[in-house]
């Protein structure tokens, strides 16, 4: 899994859709959006022969289990369709090199020169960061058709700079073998955290997207709606202050939670800690406990449920940087146009029990009720910026 | 070998040169071509003597000049990526700022950091050279088939990946680890937690480091000379008397560079205190990576950078000055 952050197991497409339209987010449509949204869930042919040939240089922060799916599944797939396509795929263990990589592809992009990489894809937040400063080439539908079926809210969020392959979604997660009442708010779960000391564990925000959207949503309580909004968006100082409240609450839960204060490195040693019973319940994302729970690391008392309002999740993105050589681009288009096929997302939900990066709605009737239990809801996770801007207050802050 | 070549060269010139004279016979073709080659050698063995500067500047001077520009405030050139990227920039003009410095040395957050890395290495160091001592020289002079086998457990370590360590250990000490299980059953509950913690941390990086303490006190101790030895047991010193009036002293460098080897070490950690550190305060090599990637502020993450410089130099110092006086006493 995603060691950190928001990027690391990855967020869901989802429900951001829905959430999203109800913010109003769609109202602020761009000429691209209108573009994209036009023909939606329409039969685009695919402009792209098997017969192209070359090869192009993917970079890929990630956990192993993402190196296996790319590596063991999608590249397979895709070069079972396209055998003259050779990928020159370049792991990077939990992202470290993400900073360097997007460095190296600023500085190509100031300088109109290939950056030496057709495709990246980032454990940390790296590529929303790129994204946000227009690094990339923009996805239009005439250049990746199967990109229709992606929620227009997921690409809102990178302004169309940077395409969605896979999502998942923070939950809460909890032994019900021990709590027979779970909490269905999360006013509810902060009395449950003060009514059992100890019990309640989340990863330190900076180490994964598991803490780090609980802390998001305890601060949310004491932002107006469109405060969020913005926040989601791009980065506003003035609105950050309105953190202090939420700051002083977490502060105060700080010798409720597990250890008096101890925060869990990641969303992995979360997991330990309910698997070893040291904890109750902790947040967690869904494809990451999902996958717990099917090879028996967690218990099957083990629950995963949604709260209101719910945590948010994250779509993972590829960006194909600017002034990758064309014929190059033509090639990761077509990659890219592959991956989100419904056959491959349906692979993608199968290996890494995530969310498909395209709606469940168009997905196969096993996928549609593999979801159904979780529901699609999801808040808006803040913006790269911001998140870096919460992640440094929470620490000078809370512990 | 650089120099030998050198000097190689010049006697060569000389006796080049000592045959110039109107009066003497032009050197033949073959002494022509051998001054030739041997030139050539000289100038490939000059050439690799610069190779190490050469990689230092390189890898090790360049960088060090552009993270000093970045932390005062210089944006431009080969630090526009960085800082075209970067959040909570603190631009300086002419010689620079030092803004960003006084930002983070301001924050109380950050001098509780500096204070738990400088207590950490230090108590780090001092633990790791007081077991590597025990250990070694207790099996010098009382050799014993138990002391041996506690040495060679020390170097185990040395083969386990510091990543699988640290998971181990933070489990191991942690609210359901064996420790804690054990403390428990002896009525002690919630004793022996240090998973999330300094202390757990320290334990962590004495059992990271030291193998190399041992490997490095067992080749000192094993030059240690019987006959002072011998003539201290002989006058009837016990056994603490003559490892502590007569072997330490002997030990003296060895026992600096232990030390020093060992804190520099933790100095830099990263992913001990990553991954069994409490949240705060972080050590300043877990903070640094934070500030770079996380918070995204390269400026700031430049000056944690040369705050570890300097705590480094510290150390260096401690080493120079510890092992020079040695050298001067001989």
């Amino acid at each position: 899994m995603k060691p950190r952050r928001m990027l690391l197991n990855t967020g869901t497409v989802l429900g951001c859709c829905s959430i999203l339209l109800s913010l109003g987010v769609g109202a602020s449509a761009s000429t691209l959006s209108q573009r994209h949204a036009a023909t939606s869930k329409s039969v685009i042919k695919n402009p792209y022969p098997s017969s192209l040939r070359g090869s192009f240089a993917f970079y890929s922060g990630g956990d192993t289990n993402v190196f296996s799916l790319w590596q063991n599944v999608l590249i397979p797939a895709f070069n079972h369709v396209y055998p003259h396509i050779h990928i020159n795929y370049v792991p990077s263990e939990h992202g470290t090199n993400d900073v360097t990589t997007l460095d190296r592809v600023a500085v190509a992009v100031k300088d109109k020169v290939p950056s030496g990489y057709a495709l990246l894809e980032s454990a940390t937040n790296a590529v929303e960061v790129a994204a946000r400063n227009h690094l990339f080439i923009p996805v239009t539908l005439s250049n990746i058709p199967d990109s229709v079926n992606i929620p227009k809210s997921t690409m809102q969020v990178v302004k169309y700079d940077a395409v969605p392959y896979r999502g998942s979604k923070v939950v809460l997660a909890y032994n019900s073998s021990t709590v027979s009442n779970p909490p269905k708010t999360l006013a509810q779960l902060i009395s449950w955290i003060e009514a059992n000391p100890g019990k309640f564990a989340y990863c330190n925000p900076s180490g994964g997207g598991s803490g780090q959207y609980f802390v998001e949503d305890v601060l949310n309580q004491y932002l107006s709606a469109s405060a969020i909004n913005t926040l989601a968006f791009s980065q506003d100082t003035a609105l950050e202050s309105g953190w202090s409240t939420g700051m002083a609450q977490l502060h105060k839960l700080n010798s409720l939670v597990y250890g008096g204060g101890t925060y869990p490195t990641g969303n992995t040693q979360v997991l330990s800690l309910l698997e070893s019973g040291a904890v109750q319940m902790a947040t967690v994302w869904s494809d990451q406990s999902t996958a717990a729970l099917r090879s028996g690391q967690l218990p099957s008392t083990t629950k995963l449920i949604d709260i209101t309002p719910p945590f948010a999740g994250s779509p993972v993105y590829l960006g194909v940087p600017r002034y990758t050589p064309k014929n190059q681009v033509r090639l990761v288009d077509a990659f890219l146009n592959f991956i989100l096929s419904v056959p491959q997302q349906a692979k993608v939900v199968k290996e890494l029990a995530g969310f498909p990066a395209i709606s469940v709605s168009v997905m196969t009737k096993a996928v549609k009720s593999a979801f159904s239990s979780l529901g699609e809801g999801e808040s808006l996770p803040y913006d790269a910026a911001v998140t870096s801007d919460m992640e440094r207050v929470w620490q000078q802050d809370v512990p | 070998m650089s120099m030998e070549s050198v000097g190689t060269r010049v006697v060569a010139l000389e006796s080049a040169t000592a045959l110039s004279g109107p009066e003497a016979k032009k050197p033949s073709r073959h002494a022509r071509r051998r001054f030739r080659a041997e030139g050539r050698r000289g100038g490939v063995a000059s050439a690799l003597a610069f190779l190490p500067l050469i990689f230092l500047a390189v890898f090790g001077g360049i960088p060090i000049i552009l993270s000093l520009l970045l932390m005062l405030g210089h944006f431009g050139g080969p630090n526009s990526a960085v800082s075209q990227l970067g959040q909570g920039e603190i631009p300086g003009h002419g010689i620079g700022t030092l803004g960003a410095v006084t930002q983070l040395f301001e924050n109380h957050a950050y001098q509780q950091d500096v204070i738990a890395t400088v207590v950490v290495f230090m108590v780090s160091g001092v633990l790791v050279l007081a077991i590597a001592v025990t250990l070694t020289l207790w099996q010098r002079l009382r050799p014993s088939r138990a002391m041996a086998t506690l040495q060679f457990l020390a170097v185990v370590p040395l083969f386990i990946p510091v990543v699988i360590a640290s998971f181990t250990l933070w489990t191991f000490w942690g609210d359901r680890g064996f420790t804690n299980s054990a403390a428990t059953m002896l009525g002690w509950s919630h004793a022996l937690i240090f998973s999330g913690k300094l202390q757990g941390v320290v334990l962590a990086e004495v059992w990271v480091s030291l193998p190399f303490a041992v490997l490095l006190m067992r080749a000192g101790v094993s030059t240690l000379g019987d006959s002072s030895l011998d003539a201290a047991r002989d006058a009837g010193a016990g056994l603490l008397t003559v490892a502590l009036r007569i072997a330490l002293p002997q030990l003296r460098r060895e026992s600096i560079i232990v030390f020093c080897f060992t804190a520099v070490g933790v100095l830099g950690s990263f992913t001990v205190p990553y991954i069994v550190g409490p949240s705060s305060p972080l050590m300043l090599g877990v903070n640094a990576v934070n500030t770079f990637s996380d918070y995204n502020q390269p400026q700031q993450a430049a000056v944690i950078g040369f705050t570890i410089f300097a705590l480094a130099g510290l150390i260096g110092a401690i080493y120079a000055i510890g092992t020079r006086s040695r050298h001067v006493r001989h």
